[in-house]
């Protein structure tokens, strides 16, 4: 399902001792969020893709990955407005693409 | 068990990064005025509520099954001293006025700040502090008009 290949993207909290060990947990789980959300897109399972979006929007920026919690806005949002087929594969791709490039 | 020395945090959020996050951070910043636990399930929540010695409630406003909402009414069932502050991920919902109107003490939008979070349990610490003193300073005279009494049918 994902496409692009897209630089890693470092946490911003990376380097703070009170934070690595938080951050590391947190990117190792990724791949299983990914592989979730893989799925629900697959089987237009939108109710379930809209909560995981609400979720990874809550949680990414606290972690250090703004951009994260941004694109899981876009596609909360995309979710809620009801925007057509094609937009939200679009911003649900992009969010898998940038979860996947996620690093600790 | 918990002490029951210090006031004991409760924080409900149905996201286990989040909990992580939040303990991890108060943990540090105020472990030392404070219990905490945290869970993952509101039922769990419930449960725990009911227990009656949860003083600081830290809880997800959007949650299947069991809301923040039903975790804010019911803390403040069992204890109405309760300081309660709701994480939610819109300032536009109907749910956060409902909360805010039954008695919840603060809200954060989420991505939460981590700095505010600290700032506002500190004052949720305060608050739960006076209100105490206030009890114990009305405890504290309705013994003595008691005892004033008892001395004045005994001696009248």
């Amino acid at each position: 399902m994902t496409n692009r290949d897209i630089a890693p993207i470092y946490s911003t909290l990376a380097t703070d001792p009170d934070f690595a060990e938080l951050v590391t947990e947190y990117v190792s789980e990724i791949p299983d969020r990914v592989h979730s959300c893989v799925e629900f897109v697959k089987t237009q399972n939108w109710p379930e893709l809209k909560r995981f979006a609400h979720q990874i929007k809550g949680s990414a920026a606290s972690y250090g990955f703004e951009q994260i919690t941004a694109i899981a806005g876009l596609l909360e949002a995309a979710l809620a407005k009801e925007t057509d087929l094609d937009q939200r594969l679009k911003i649900a791709e992009d969010l898998i693409d940038n979860l996947s490039a996620i690093r600790s | 068990m918990t002490s029951t020395s210090f006031p004991h945090l409760l924080i409900v959020d149905d996201d286990i990064s989040i909990l992580q996050l939040i303990e991890k951070v108060l943990k540090k910043s105020l472990g030392t005025e404070l219990t905490m636990e945290s869970v993952i399930a509101p039922s769990d929540a419930i449960a725990r509520i009911d227990q009656g010695d949860v003083e600081l409630l830290i809880t997800d406003l959007d949650m299947p099954g069991i809301s923040g909402l039903d975790l804010l009414q019911r803390a403040k069932k069992q204890k109405p001293c309760t300081q309660v502050i709701l994480l939610t991920g819109s300032t536009n919902s109907d749910s956060l006025l409902n909360a805010l109107e039954l008695g919840a003490n603060d809200y954060l939008v989420k991505p939460v700040d981590l700095q505010m979070l600290e700032q506002l349990v500190s004052e949720a610490l305060q608050r739960l502090s006076r209100w105490k003193q206030a009890l114990r300073e009305t405890w504290a005279k309705k013994r003595m008009a008691e005892r004033i009494l008892l001395q004045s049918v005994q001696n009248p």
